[in-house]
């Protein structure tokens, strides 16, 4: 099945692993660690995920066609060529921006419903 | 893999140590992400070490052990289902026993270690938890004996047979001792002692058991290499606990011992399986 073909609706709701880890590449590669510190940093450290979880769910998408390896550096000199980078695919990048749209439109059906703060 | 030569001890250890459990996880998932996975453990023992100290590294354990014995499991069911698929092999019975044998090793083992630092238990949440490692341990043992059986290290014969059922059932007894402890709160003033009658009883006839079945394995056929001196290295375990507590004065020393004794067993466990395994995919190939 060709990445183009697929509609990132069908693939949806995503686990939190796997939104946190395409949220982390959306604004370019990383390794594992990075993607670590990024999930770390963009959840207060609320969610902290295990090297079992991190390379497992890495598995999974680099096998569904969410995410490729690359062998681009952001800066070569700063870092260990040994490491891993990985970063965003096509697919990877429309089944985030799908996702994002669905939490977005249940945060407004949250708030309409005041359940949240921000709307009256 | 980076390691600065100014790491501390207690990181180096540990990367090593991690790096022995995964192990866990089947061989092609550790060859394709062994190494990043200890490069990220390391990556985050350093910063929680830096961070916090010890405590920090105590914490980054807890959530790597938990981390390691579910995803260990999930990707050993995706290797089976993927084999599955290409050959038609039935699944292996006695899969998972060895992971939670070594599990009730650890368990065990890191319980001795936090009794050797903080000492003989007065309080009822400690008293607790020294219940709980005892009914880790047991379900451990029950798990490799369990192993050994599905492995063939046991063999058909009666004496092989009475040995094994001895074990097994005074390992389920001790089990629910503690845990009938454990669950009651009995009140218990020693981490060894028992919440049911004629316990200490229980703890002598699965010895009788395993003294037999350690002879058995050790001149049988069903394992061999390494693993068939399993059944004698956890035989061993508690009198070199003992000896060596007693040497060093290290009261809870026979609990890390035992605990070492188990995770050995644990590992005997699943190099049998996994050799049993390659039979049978050896036969379906065939």
């Amino acid at each position: 099945m060709s990445e183009n073909t697929v509609r990132p609706q069908n693939l949806l709701p995503l686990t939190p692993a796997v939104f946190h880890i395409l949220l982390a590449l959306a604004d370019g590669e990383k390794h594992g660690y990075g993607i670590m510190q990024e999930v770390n940093h963009l959840t207060n450290g609320e969610m902290r995920m295990g090297p079992g979880t991190l390379y497992g769910t890495i598995k999974r998408m680099l096998e569904t066609g969410f995410l490729e390896e690359t062998e681009e550096r952001p800066d070569p000199a700063l870092d260990d060529q040994r490491r891993r980078y990985y970063r965003l695919t096509d697919l990877g990048n429309r089944v985030a921006q799908a996702e994002s749209a669905r939490l977005a439109s249940l945060v407004r059906i949250a708030q309409i419903k005041r359940l949240l703060g921000g709307v009256s | 893999m980076n390691k600065p030569a100014s790491q501390p001890t207690v990181i180096n250890v540990s990367v090593r140590i991690y790096a022995v459990l995964l192990m866990l996880y089947p061989a092609s998932y550790r060859n394709s992400y062994g190494n990043d996975m200890i490069q990220l453990f390391q990556d985050v023992a350093r910063d929680s070490y830096q961070r916090r100290g010890i405590i920090g590294m105590l914490f980054w354990w807890g959530s790597t052990v938990l981390d390691l014995i579910f995803t260990a499991i999930e990707q050993r069911k995706e290797g089976k289902n993927a084999m599955s698929k290409a050959i038609s092999v039935k699944p292996i019975k006695g899969t998972g026993l060895d992971l939670m044998c070594i599990l009730g090793g650890i368990i065990y083992l890191l319980g001795g270690i936090w009794l050797l630092s903080a000492g003989l238990p007065t309080d009822s949440t400690s008293i607790q938890g020294t219940h709980l490692l005892r009914m880790m341990w047991a379900g451990g043992a029950t798990c490799g004996l369990m192993g050994m059986a599905v492995t063939g290290a046991i063999d058909s014969s009666l004496t092989a047979r009475a040995a094994a059922w001895l074990s097994g059932f005074s390992f389920v007894i001790l089990g629910i001792d503690a845990l009938n402890a454990l669950v009651f709160r009995y009140p218990i003033p020693a981490y060894n002692d028992s919440a049911l009658p004629f316990s200490s009883a229980f703890q002598v006839i699965p010895l009788i058991g395993w003294v037999v079945l350690t002879v058995l394995v050790t001149n049988g056929k069903g394992w061999t290499g390494w693993s068939k001196f399993a059944p004698l290295v956890m035989l061993f375990a508690p009198f070199v606990g003992l000896l060596l507590g007693g040497l060093l004065g290290l009261k809870f020393l026979p609990l890390v011992v035992m605990g070492l004794g188990l995770v050995f067993m644990g590992f005997a466990v699943q190099i049998n399986l996994a050799a049993k395994r390659r039979i049978e995919i050896g036969k379906a190939i065939a």
